[in-house]
């Protein structure tokens, strides 16, 4: 990324993306998709990602809140539009269009022309 | 496959496995006892063929009798499945779920599904297993299961699901039911399922002579008998009925012919009736049920067979007086105490007391034969629904006895299709007939034609006849259809 800041500093000011990441812990797809995830997170975007892992093994209450059939599943939750991406994230192409990552990025880019 | 001459596969013996009872009427007696406990057992079948009803009631009875059950729809709503429950009068649905002793779920399947990469099950997974701790179920249901195989593409994928399941399902010792609906051809991902569950069942809903009939066959049951014929299978309030009836002991009334009390249709019809069947006429007003089954309870009493004729749709006076017009005599043998001549009008009473005072003229009547006249005003009773419970368990109770059945139906003219339409209980019909009139270039033709006579031969063609003073008389010259020569049935 060419506008790469101190971390620390950026930190401070960037508006986060919250994530939460549905696994059942142990089962390889799911290991997969965490690997992928921590991968995403070393990609310094205009937010942060914070990313909040849930074992629907531990926890069935929250699978069912979050309406989670399958695993591993990523949830974008805030800001909205809520984002459901199922699969072990392999295609971080995919992954990035899905939660916005670039579009927003780019809005915050075209702010200071207009 | 099962050897057809036989109604056991295998003997039930002491190696056969655990099982549990569905709680089904009929079903437990299908399976030798029930579904296998702790094992998967596979439903399958077209749509409204009524796999939802049967799965449900599964998990309703198990919750009735201290058995807590969890089910899970991929199709349809917890408010559609409350709803389902009330129309077959399981008022006390919502009552067992907040007891704890039964879950409804409906999984909110996204209708997109962004996907990178493989997943698997274990979310949904994780929530059954939350519910079935929660209420100690040993009883599980998946209606649908082909919907949430849907969210795989590829048929390697949607195995490997399947199979991710049964081993789930199997380690919990849950007692499972899975629905399957299929329609035409069968992708190889249902014969995975077919492979892994323990029993596999067929429920199918054919039209055959224009008559819808519903029959559940089992397929498979590993390590057990099972009864292998089709059996009649209806939705009825209370839930789902199957009748087992085993082939042997209809042979014991094949031999039991009597005769119709009509010389011309005891030919057509190769003897007469078979009595403790139930055989259906059906016609619009005025094609002359009422003087047929006249005809035969004169003939019967003439016998010295009792019968009792239910009549819905006229008082006892003019249905004398209607007879003997036709040439029959109905007064004698109802002063001799060998015709018992029930007039009542259906909505005098509900259905429940209709039954119950039916039963107790049978009881102490004890007649051979009962004729109802017409079923069609059942629904009178109440509803469609009331009419076709009455008219089940009715059957159900003179077929216990031996006691033949002849429920005359009115159908609407010139709507051939719908000859037993508002009764469905078609597939309980062992003989049906027919009666239709026409007036081509102003001549009043009437004909009868034989539907079907479980087990006899019977003639297949339209026969002519005429309603004179002296009763029915069927024309010697065939058909009168265009169907040309009587096949040699």
């Amino acid at each position: 990324m060419s506008h790469a800041e101190p971390v620390a500093q950026a930190n401070e000011k960037r508006p986060a993306i919250h994530l939460k990441l549905f696994v059942a812990e142990g089962e390889p797809n799911s290991t997969i998709a965490q690997a992928n995830l921590r991968k995403l997170q070393r990609v310094n975007f205009q937010f942060d990602l914070a990313v909040e892992i849930v074992n629907v093994l531990d926890d069935y209450q929250a699978a069912l809140e979050h309406r989670v059939l399958v695993t591993p599943c990523l949830v974008l939750h805030t800001p909205l539009p809520r984002v459901m991406i199922v699969g072990t994230l392999s295609d971080q192409e995919k992954v990035i269009g899905a939660l916005r990552l670039i579009e927003q990025e780019r809005l915050v880019e075209q702010e200071p022309t207009e | 496959m099962p050897p057809p001459s036989s109604e056991l596969t295998a003997s039930p013996s002491d190696s056969l496995p655990p099982k549990t009872a569905t709680g089904i009427a009929g079903l437990d007696e299908i399976l030798l006892g029930g579904l296998p406990a702790g094992r998967t057992t596979l439903v399958r079948g077209g749509p409204g063929t009524g796999k939802t009803v049967l799965a449900l009631e599964f998990i309703y009875r198990g919750a009735l009798r201290g058995e807590p059950g969890v089910y899970v729809s991929f199709e349809e709503t917890v408010a559609t499945l409350r709803q389902n429950a009330r129309a077959l009068d399981w008022d006390n649905v919502e009552s067992l779920e907040q007891d704890g002793r039964m879950v409804l779920f409906n999984p909110d399947l996204p209708a997109t599904l962004l996907q990178t990469g493989e997943f698997d099950i274990q979310g949904l997974l994780a929530i059954l297993d939350g519910h079935i701790k929660k209420i100690g179920a040993s009883r599980i249901v998946i209606d649908a299961s082909d919907v949430l195989l849907r969210l795989f593409r590829t048929t390697e994928d949607r195995e490997d699901q399947l199979f991710l399941l049964y081993q789930w399902l199997a380690k919990r010792k849950q007692t499972a039911l899975l629905t399957l609906k299929i329609s035409g051809e069968q992708p190889s991902t249902y014969d995975r399922h077919e492979y892994m569950a323990d029993c596999v069942m067929h429920i199918d809903n054919r039209v055959a002579g224009q008559i819808a009939t519903r029959r559940l066959r089992v397929i498979k049951y590993r390590g057990s008998g099972f009864l292998s014929n089709e059996f009649p299978c209806l939705i009825a309030s209370g839930g789902m009925q199957l009748m087992p009836i085993s082939r042997s002991e209809l042979e014991t009334h094949e031999q039991d012919q009597v005769s119709t009390g009509n010389s011309g249709l005891d030919l057509l019809l190769e003897g007469g009736y078979q009595s403790g069947t139930c055989i259906l006429i059906a016609g619009s007003t005025g094609t002359g049920k009422s003087i047929l089954a006249s005809e035969f309870a004169v003939a019967a009493t003439q016998r010295g067979e009792r019968v009792l004729y239910v009549n819905f749709e006229e008082g006892l006076g003019s249905f004398i007086r209607g007879m003997r017009s036709a040439g029959l005599d109905l007064a004698s043998p109802h002063e001799q105490g060998m015709l018992h001549i029930l007039a009542a009008l259906p909505e005098m009473l509900g259905s429940e007391e209709h039954l119950l005072r039916l039963f107790r003229i049978i009881e102490e009547f004890d007649p051979a034969h009962v004729v109802v006249d017409a079923i069609s005003a059942c629904q009178r009773m109440g509803s469609e629904a009331v009419a076709f419970d009455f008219l089940v368990r009715l059957l159900n109770h003179c077929r216990s006895r031996g006691v033949t059945c002849i429920y005359l139906n009115q159908v609407e003219p010139d709507r051939s299709s719908h000859w037993i339409s508002g009764v469905g209980i078609s597939s309980l019909i062992d003989a049906l007939m027919v009666l239709e009139q026409k007036w081509p270039g102003g001549s009043h033709v009437r004909s009868l034609l034989i539907i079907k006579h479980r087990g006899n031969r019977h003639s297949h063609n339209y026969h002519s006849f005429r309603i004179t003073d002296d009763g029915i008389v069927i024309d010697e010259r065939d058909s009168v259809s265009s169907s040309g020569q009587k096949e040699p049935s």
